[in-house]
Formats: C-alpha cells, sequence, structure tokens
C-alpha cells in the first residue's frame, strides 16, 4: 500500500514537470493552447492542438508527406511553412515558454514567499498560473492555507523583487519569511475596509429599511425619491472602497481565465449596484444599494474571521519559521556579536543566556542546565543537559548561561529539516483534495451560467426583472465553493500544526488517516518501549575477577558502536583500568564482535554468534545465561581461546508510561507485537513486564521488514514503531510507520510520522490524531455539500435573498473553518494527559 | 443587413485564424506545383498564373462546398419551421443555434476545452486520408477544385458556427449566400498565403481569432434573443 502511494506520488510528480515543460501552443498553427486538450498521440509523443481543424490538417499533411507525424518538423513542407511564416518558429513574439529550459546548466534557487491577501483556494490557482506562465520560475506550488508559495526560479531570467512585484500587481502582497511584522499591514487594512462598509451598510440598511416598511408612506414619490441620493452616496464608498479587494481580485482573476469566489460577489454587488443606479436615473425607488452594501461587509466580515481562523489553524508551523530565523550570540574571544542564525558555521561558539531560546543546534561545551524543549517535542516537563550533550535550536534555556558550538546549521539544522518535512505534507494534495479542486474548478463556470439560465427562465416566465435579479444574485452568491475547497486541506493544517506542537512531525498526511485503522501495531522492543540505556549488570565468569575481563573485552569492544559495547567500555573506563589494543576486529552486525588481544583471539557476542564460531559453551554457563535473560536481562557471551569463559548481564528499563500504552492500545483494538534483536528469552520478559502477549526475539533489522510484511499478507493493517536508526526497512514497509524519539535526527526518510520525544505515550497521540482527523474530514465534507447542494435550489425558487444567500454562504464556510478549529483547540487540553512518570523498572535491572 | 454583413466580418478576422490552419494545406500544393519552375527556366512566370488558376479552384471548391453546407443546413432548419406539427420548434432551433454558436465562441476563445474533442480521426485509411494525397500530388487544376471540396468539410469551429448560423437562416438561399460571404471573408488572406503570413504577427493573428470568436458569440446572442422574443 505505501508502495503504491508512493509510486502515485512519482508520477504525480513526473506529471506535473512535464506539464511545466510543455510548450503551451499548438502545434501546428502555434496559437496558445488555452483549456483546449485536444492531442493526438502517435508512437508516444502526444501532440497538442488548439481546435480539431488543426489536428486533421496535421494529420492529413502528415499522411501526404508519407512520414509519420513527429517527423512532420522534418519535412520539407514544414520548412516551407516556417519561412513563410505560416507556422511560428517561435523566434518571433511567440510566448516562448520553454525559452527557460533550455539553459539547465543554470541551476535554479529556490525561492519561498509569504503571501497575504489571498482569500480562498481560487487565489491559489490564480498565482500558481500567472508564475507558471511567466519566464524563468519553475514548478510554482502555492499553499494556500499555510500562505507560502515554493518555486525555483533563474536568477539570470528573473529576481525574486520581480516575482514579488508581478504577484503585487495581481492584489498580493508578498515577504520573505524572515521579515518581522508581516501580518499587521495586511490585518490592518481589512479592518479598515471592515470598518468602513459596516458603518455606511448600516445607514444604508436604516434608510431602506424604513422605506420598505413604509414609513415614509406620508411623502411623495418625489421625495421618497431624494433618498436615493444619500443612499448613492453612502453605497459607492462601500461598493468601491470596501470591496476593492474583492473586485481586484475579481479582475485579475478573469484577465487569466480563472473564476473564483471573488468573480461571484463582484458580479452580485456590481450587478445590483448597476441595476440601482439605472433604476435611479429612470425615477424608481426600488433600489438594490442596500443589498450591494450588505453583501461587501458580510463578505469582508467573513473573510477576516476565515484569515483570523486561518492564523490560529497554522500557528504553530508559524512558530516554526519563527525558531528558524532567530538570531545568534556569536562568543570569539572575550568579544559577542550578533549574527543571524544562517550566518552561523558548524563549530562556532555561542552564548545563549536564561529564559532564551537556542537559536541553533548545538553541543553543550560548558555549564549544565534545565531545558524545556516543549516547543519541539511537545514535553511540558523541563530536561536536564549538561557538558557534552545536544541541545536542539528552539529549546528555552530555564537558568543559564550556556556556552555551546553548534553543530548543525543551515539547511541542516533541525528546524529547517522540521520546515521542510510540514512543507511537504502540507504541500501534498491527498485523494480527497485532488477531487475537491477539480469541483471547484468547474464549479464556478457552472454557477454562472446556472444563474444565466435560470434568469433567463425566468424572463420568459414574465417574472418581473427585480425578481429576476434577486433570485439571480442569490443563486450566484450562495453558490460558492469555498467551504468545499477549504474543507480537506484546512482540516489537515490544523492536523499537521498540532501534531507539530506536540512534537509529532507528519511527514505522511494520509499515513496519519491511516493509522486509525490499524490492528496491529508492531513495537520494537530497545529504545522504544525500553530506556535503551542498558547498564553492564554483572559479570559473570569462573576464575576470573572483573577487572580481567573487561579489559580484554573492552579492548574488542572499543571498536564497535553497539549500545552494548558502548557501555561495556564506558564501564571498563569507569573503573580507570587500561584497555588494552586489540587487533584485527571485525564486527557481526547484530550478533557480536570478534578481534585479537595479545595472542589470544577474543570473541563477543550472543548465543548465535558463539555458535557460529564454533566456541564450546558448557552447560552450566548456558542454564546462567538462561536464569538471567528470563529476567528480562541482556546477555552477551566472552570466549577466548573457543571457549566460552563467561557473561555479561546487561539490564534495561522499561520507559515510563510503556505499560500503560499497551493496556490503552489494546483497549482499542490493536493488536501489539513486541520485537527485539535481544535473545528469545530477554524479549519474553519484556513483553511480559509490559503486557503484552506476542513477541519475537532475536530477530535481525531485516528480518524486522520480512516480519511486517508477514502480517501485512495475513491481512492485517500494520503500524511500526521503532527509533528509526536500525529498522527503517520496517518503518518503511509498514502501513504507517512511526519513529519514536527521533531527537535531533528528525530527516527520516522512512517513517511516515516521526515522534521527537522519546515518550511511548505520544503513540497513543497519533491514533487521536488520526480519528480526529478523518472525522473532522468527513464533517467537513458533508457540511461543504449539503449546502451547496441545498441552496442552490432554494435559491432559484426564490426563497432567499441575496442578503440570506450570502449568510448562508458564509455560514458553511465557517461551519467547516470552526469544525477544523475544534482540533485546535485541542491542543491546549492536551489529546491525552500525560502519564503518571512512575518508572518501572524491568525485573532484575534498573539499579547500576 | 447585419446577417449578411456577419459572416463576412467573421470570415474576415477569421482567416487570420486560418491562415495557420489551412495555411499549411496551401503550401503544400503550392509546394508540389514549385518543381516545375525549380527544374526548368527560372522562375517562369507562366508557373505563376498557372499557380494562380489553382488557388482559384481551390478557393471555389472551398466556397461551393462551405455554400453547399450552408444551404443543406438552412433547409433542415427550415423544414422544421414548415411543419405545423412542431409549433414553436423554429423558435428551439433558433435557441439552441445560438447556444451552440456561444458554445463554439467560447471554444473558440478556448475558454472551454471543446468537447467531443476525439472525434475519428481523418488519417491513415479514411475517405479523406485516401483522397488528400491524391489530390496534393495531381498537378491539375480540377484536382485543387476537388480539393477546396474536401477542405470545405473539415471540422473547423468557424465554419460549424457559420453552418449553424445558416440553419436559422430563413430560407435555403439565405444560408447559401451566409455560407459563401463567411469563405469570401477568408479568401483575401489564404490567397495570398505566402504574402500576408509573414505580415502578421502571432498576437494579430491571435487578436484575429478572438475577434472571430467574439462575433461568433455576439451572433449566437443575438440569436438567443430572438429565440426568446419567438416564445414571448
Amino acid at each position: 500500500m505505501r508502495e503504491s502511494t508512493q509510486l502515485d506520488r512519482k508520477e504525480k510528480q513526473t506529471y506535473r514537470e512535464r506539464s511545466d515543460l510543455q510548450q503551451h501552443v499548438c502545434d501546428l498553427c502555434g496559437l496558445p493552447l488555452g483549456r483546449s486538450r485536444i492531442e493526438e498521440t502517435t508512437e508516444g509523443h502526444v501532440l497538442r492542438f488548439c481546435c480539431p481543424g488543426c489536428r486533421h490538417v496535421f494529420l492529413l499533411l502528415s499522411e501526404e508527406s508519407g512520414s509519420l507525424p513527429q517527423n512532420f518538423k522534418e519535412t520539407e513542407l514544414y520548412r516551407a511553412c516556417v519561412e513563410s511564416g505560416i507556422i511560428p518558429n517561435g523566434r518571433d513574439d511567440a510566448p516562448a515558454p520553454s525559452a527557460t529550459r533550455e539553459e539547465p546548466d543554470i541551476p535554479a534557487l529556490e525561492l519561498t514567499l509569504r503571501v497575504e491577501g489571498m482569500w480562498c483556494p481560487a487565489c491559489g490557482w490564480l498565482i500558481e498560473e500567472v508564475l507558471r506562465k511567466s519566464t524563468g520560475v519553475l514548478q510554482p506550488r502555492v499553499s494556500f492555507l499555510a500562505d507560502m508559495i515554493q518555486m525555483k526560479y533563474f536568477p539570470h531570467m528573473v529576481s525574486p523583487s520581480e516575482i514579488a512585484n508581478k504577484l503585487s500587481r495581481l492584489g498580493y502582497r508578498t515577504s520573505s519569511f524572515l521579515e518581522a511584522g508581516r501580518d499587521a499591514a495586511g490585518k490592518h487594512d481589512l479592518l479598515t475596509r471592515l470598518g468602513v462598509s459596516a458603518i455606511l451598510s448600516v445607514n444604508v440598511m436604516m434608510v431602506s429599511c424604513a422605506l420598505y416598511f413604509g414609513f415614509f408612506e406620508t411623502l411623495s414619490s418625489t421625495v421618497i425619491g431624494y433618498f436615493s441620493y444619500p443612499l448613492l452616496a453612502m453605497a459607492t464608498p462601500v461598493v468601491f472602497y470596501g470591496g476593492l479587494p474583492i473586485l481586484r481580485r475579481a479582475a485579475s482573476g478573469l484577465r487569466y481565465g480563472v473564476t473564483s469566489m471573488d468573480t461571484l460577489i463582484s458580479l452580485g454587488v456590481l450587478a445590483a449596484y448597476i441595476y440601482s443606479i439605472l433604476q435611479m436615473a429612470r425615477g424608481s425607488i426600488h433600489l438594490y444599494f442596500d443589498t450591494a452594501c450588505m453583501v461587501v461587509t458580510l463578505a469582508l466580515l467573513g473573510k477576516y474571521i476565515e484569515t483570523q481562523a486561518r492564523r490560529k489553524v497554522s500557528a504553530s508551523i508559524d512558530e516554526l519559521h519563527e525558531l528558524a530565523s532567530r538570531k545568534v550570540r556569536l562568543h570569539s574571544g572575550d568579544r559577542e556579536r550578533w549574527v543571524s542564525a544562517d550566518a552561523v558555521n558548524p563549530g562556532a561558539c555561542f552564548i545563549v543566556q536564561a529564559e532564551e531560546r537556542v537559536p541553533v543546534d548545538g553541543r553543550i561545551i560548558s555549564g549544565s542546565a534545565w531545558l524545556d524543549e516543549s516547543i519541539i517535542t511537545g514535553e511540558s516537563r523541563p530536561v536536564q543537559r549538561g557538558s557534552g550533550d545536544e541541545v536542539l535550536a528552539g529549546s528555552l534555556l530555564r537558568e543559564g548561561p550556556l556556552v555551546l558550538t553548534a553543530t548543525r546549521v543551515g539547511s541542516e539544522s533541525s528546524v529547517r529539516q522540521m520546515l521542510t518535512l510540514v512543507r511537504e505534507a502540507l504541500d501534498r494534495k491527498n485523494r480527497v483534495e485532488l477531487i475537491a479542486d477539480r469541483i471547484t474548478g468547474y464549479f464556478v463556470p457552472a454557477v454562472l451560467s446556472t444563474a444565466v439560465i435560470a434568469g433567463l427562465a425566468l424572463w420568459f416566465a414574465g417574472v418581473p426583472k427585480d425578481e429576476i435579479l434577486g433570485r439571480s444574485l442569490a443563486v450566484l452568491l450562495i453558490s460558492c465553493p469555498c467551504a468545499l475547497g477549504i474543507a480537506t486541506p484546512l482540516v489537515k493544517v490544523a492536523m499537521i500544526g498540532i501534531g507539530r506542537s506536540k512534537g509529532i512531525l507528519i511527514r505522511d498526511a494520509e499515513a496519519i488517516e491511516r493509522a486509525r485503522d490499524l490492528d496491529v501495531l508492531v513495537l520494537d522492543k530497545t529504545g522504544t518501549m525500553t530506556e535503551g540505556n542498558f547498564v553492564l549488570h554483572e559479570v559473570i565468569a569462573k576464575g576470573l575477577s572483573e577487572h580481567e575481563v573487561l579489559s580484554c573485552v573492552a579492548a574488542v569492544e572499543q571498536e564497535s558502536t553497539h549500545f552494548l559495547a558502548r557501555e561495556t567500555v564506558r564501564r571498563a573506563r569507569e573503573s580507570g583500568m587500561e584497555i588494552r589494543e586489540a587487533d584485527q576486529v571485525e564486527e557481526f552486525e547484530g550478533r557480536g564482535v570478534k578481534g585479537v588481544v595479545g595472542k589470544s583471539e577474543v570473541m563477543v557476542g550472543n548465543k548465535g554468534f558463539m555458535k557460529e564460531q564454533k566456541v564450546r559453551v558448557p552447560a552450566d554457563l548456558e542454564t546462567t545465561a538462561a536464569n538471567r535473560q528470563r529476567k528480562g536481562m541482556t546477555v552477551l557471551f566472552f570466549a577466548w581461546e573457543r571457549d566460552a569463559r563467561g557473561i555479561l548481564v546487561f539490564g534495561d528499563k522499561a520507559k515510563a508510561g510503556a505499560r500503560e500504552l499497551v493496556r490503552k492500545l489494546r483497549d482499542r483494538g490493536v493488536g501489539v507485537w513486541l520485537v527485539s534483536g535481544d535473545a528469545e528469552e530477554t524479549t519474553a520478559a519484556t513483553a511480559t513486564l509490559l503486557g503484552i502477549e506476542h513477541f519475537r526475539g532475536q530477530v535481525l533489522p531485516a528480518e524486522k521488514a520480512n516480519f511486517i510484511q508477514t502480517l501485512k499478507r495475513e491481512g492485517h493493517t500494520v503500524g511500526m514503531v521503532g527509533d528509526g536508526m536500525n529498522d527503517a526497512a520496517a518503518l518503511a514497509h509498514a502501513d504507517v510507520g512511526v519513529a519514536l524519539g527521533a531527537g535531533s535526527n528528525i530527516m527520516r526518510e522512512a517513517s511516515d510520522v516521526t515522534i521527537l520525544s522519546a515518550q511511548p505515550s505520544r503513540i497513543l497521540d497519533v491514533f487521536d490524531l488520526s480519528e480526529l482527523t478523518t472525522r473532522t474530514i468527513r464533517q467537513n465534507l458533508m457540511f461543504a455539500f449539503l449546502y451547496n447542494g441545498m441552496a442552490i435550489p432554494l435559491a432559484l425558487s426564490g426563497l432567499l435573498s441575496p442578503l440570506i444567500a450570502v449568510l448562508a454562504m458564509f455560514g458553511s464556510s465557517f461551519s467547516v473553518i470552526g469544525n477544523a478549529l475544534r482540533i485546535s483547540r485541542r491542543k491546549k487540553e492536551s489529546l491525552l494527559t500525560d502519564f503518571a512518570m512512575e518508572a518501572l523498572p524491568a525485573p532484575g535491572g534498573g539499579n547500576r | 443587413m447585419f446577417d449578411l454583413f456577419a459572416p463576412l466580418v467573421v470570415g474576415l478576422a477569421g482567416s487570420l485564424h486560418c491562415l495557420g490552419m489551412c495555411g499549411p494545406l496551401v503550401v503544400a500544393y503550392s509546394l508540389q506545383l514549385q518543381p516545375a519552375a525549380a527544374q526548368g527556366v527560372p522562375q517562369a512566370p507562366r508557373a505563376r498564373s498557372g499557380s494562380f488558376i489553382h488557388h482559384l479552384a481551390f478557393h471555389a471548391g472551398r466556397l461551393l462546398t462551405y455554400g453547399f453546407l450552408g444551404a443543406l443546413a438552412s433547409l433542415v432548419g427550415y423544414a422544421a419551421g414548415l411543419s405545423q406539427l412542431f409549433a414553436g420548434l423554429r423558435s428551439s432551433v433558433t435557441l439552441v443555434g445560438g447556444l451552440l454558436m456561444v458554445l463554439f465562441g467560447l471554444a473558440l476563445l478556448k475558454l472551454i476545452p471543446l468537447p467531443l474533442s476525439s472525434l475519428p480521426s481523418l488519417g491513415k485509411g479514411s475517405f479523406f486520408g485516401r483522397i488528400f494525397p491524391l489530390l496534393f500530388a495531381s498537378r491539375r487544376g480540377v484536382s485543387k477544385f476537388a480539393l477546396g471540396l474536401a477542405t470545405g468539410f473539415l471540422p473547423c469551429m468557424l465554419s460549424w458556427a457559420m453552418i449553424v448560423k445558416a440553419a436559422t437562416a430563413p430560407s435555403p438561399a439565405h444560408g447559401f449566400i451566409t455560407m459563401l460571404l463567411f469563405g469570401l471573408g477568408t479568401v483575401p488572406l489564404l490567397f495570398s498565403t505566402g504574402l500576408s503570413a509573414s505580415f502578421f504577427t502571432l498576437k494579430t493573428r491571435l487578436a484575429g481569432e478572438r475577434v472571430a470568436a467574439c462575433s461568433v458569440i455576439v451572433m449566437g446572442l443575438i440569436l438567443l434573443v430572438k429565440g426568446a422574443k419567438y416564445f414571448a
């Protein structure tokens, strides 16, 4: 399943690239293709034509010249046509979209801009369309909900400021993500327009209502006619000042052949306004100024609320941008200077004071402190970090100061990686969104024609003109597909946002939607369900001192990066002994190490490794080992001269909340498996301790992936939780792969979901998030379809006035927005309260 | 008056579009005529007047097809109007015709994808596919007349729109004239294909196509209003 979605993704991408590359002109006459979809495929070549005529002439001519269509361009005829100028050669004033692709040597640069003033998804389509058509810009991708455009551009053809200018001509303000205070201006502008419109509209409404209800009955109609002038005077600024952003967007949309909600509103408002003026000129007092005013005001109000909501939903994504653009207090010699986070080189030394956030990833050189990592991992509990520890950018220093050295900067830094991840997830459209997009694209033209046809029909039916205008307006206004357009993406953004703030990075939003269907969850033991900090608990050897054993064993283990080896070496160093030198060290992944110390060959490894190396293991030693393993401990054998000399016994602690997790998973009806590279007995003991029925020990990393596949073949939907280090393959094979406790290594290609915190209880959050998201998306789609489906017939029948139509339209958008916001609010309540932190010591393990 | 003037305008403006589409056809048979000039005496004036006759034959054939189609279409419309059984059908024809023309116009403007764009091709094997190469190859004037006749049947949105317009004409004669005028409008540019093509930039051609499309839409709208009046 996962493979197939990846494939789809790839296909989609190549499709996008292809459509970027394609020439948007007819293959015969060279005129732009527009929306024409006429294609002819011959031997893999796709030829595009602007009209059926061109297609047929092309076919006839290629037939005539006796060559295949794609060779047509090599014929004498084609040359003659180009020479005489009938077929454009692409060199004159043809819009040459392919010019940018001809210089692949010059690298395209990435550009990410923040856009203000996108009102509904159609704005995003418009921007994409315009950028796609401009020279020097490649693969523009607009994320409406994140107010963000990403693109590539060729610096020699276009500059970022030119791109920004182009967008501002369309009516969108752009800013770099690094600029501060970017929202203020746009918000202020909208608020002013809203205020002015609202005050004037209320006055217009007052006068109009008085007229409707016959307040001025006693006055002659000429006198009543005088009221029209103040109405006109008040309505004009509302329509042309308050409504300016709407009108402008509608106009620029039309220029590029994109219709949107703005088109509908503008049409409605202008129709009402112009009709009223015409009526005024004829001395009628049946005017629609009030409708025009209220539509503008409501539209502005709706947009204001929607903008606020969007901001709230994507707030935690914005947080990341802020984290990524902090200043660093560099420390060189005895001087301090501030530089931007981007200008820091790895290895640079910097200082963080108390109550400051760590600006870039670093390692502590001196000092130790309590750090609040909640903004990154979602854990509110402060953690203590000391010299030599890694610290993530964004951590808040509770007490200071700390001196750190920068480790990963620029695009490798944890914050940037998180941003990349979030952007990818935002960018990736799921199936439902693609369908909704397609529907909305056709929706507006369909609505327009419905309104026109309905208007004509009513006219023939002899309905008075006032009535026709009213009903057509109602249809236009009520059928805005906005709710449909934002139903899914808004929830997705909310989900990604909350996930982020809880330290859950979602790479694949669809995987999250799948998570609720999981019926088997495979948990990795070491590092996932247990602390992964193995402590050398006991050295059992006949007739040898611990000192003798360790000096030999540590010698070969020095070279290994395995956590048991590291613990052994640490222990040896701790007891202050001198570790001997080893030669010809050879490591066998997941099994053991051997090497030559002094003159004898030393081997350290598990039981299987001993058998493999044909080492004699005394029966009593084996019994002792089995005993320890049954208690949940990990045992390593060591041997020299082909004789097993004894065992090292390691203990690991089960993580806090691990047991609780298993219980809750079982309550949800999810089967739990524990897998480990450890001995069968050790795994069994841990499984029993955690209350897990199914387990499997002695599984090599590669076998974990096979195991997942076996489960899948049995018809299960399988999730896998691992630390992401040595179980990447298994994570990739699972339907949902979760990397737990990623810490600083965020870019885990294999996992769909990365949990930064190491707490097992977070896994339940993934399930909760999945449940919540899927439910909300379904509800939203229902809302959106319901409103549009019901409202159009009602409006046609004349039951809804234009005013109610506007209200209903925003009603549908708001129910969708409100529903999505509900998810965001969960953030504060926390999806699940954190478990009590009682540590569950594994039997025999725990104390050093 | 407008009824006759409009097709001419559509033809004139539209022929900027035709230039791209039918132009290659004209060039194709002109090329076949050239070798004689190239082989023999340098640029014999004879060859030119020869090709003039060929061009004349081609366009005559094309116009005849157009006229024929127009007459046929209006005959269908006329028949519908005659029948007393379908009172009001005449106005329906007008309404449907108007709607169709608006659609064609929009398709010409490329604002909407043309439905049924995947009509069977005229490529290999079909009648047209077989006959065109023969007509191209022949150097007799008659063959160019036949080529023109065939060209008239090529699916072209402009001609379709005009055929629809002709269908609403009051009589077959009117229909014939409508289409003939449309065809005549396209002649000047196509006649001097080689010369005119180099004059017009792509932008001009696009503009011409758009003017034609807009005229078609306007004509369609006028038909719609007319049809509506019948109803009222």
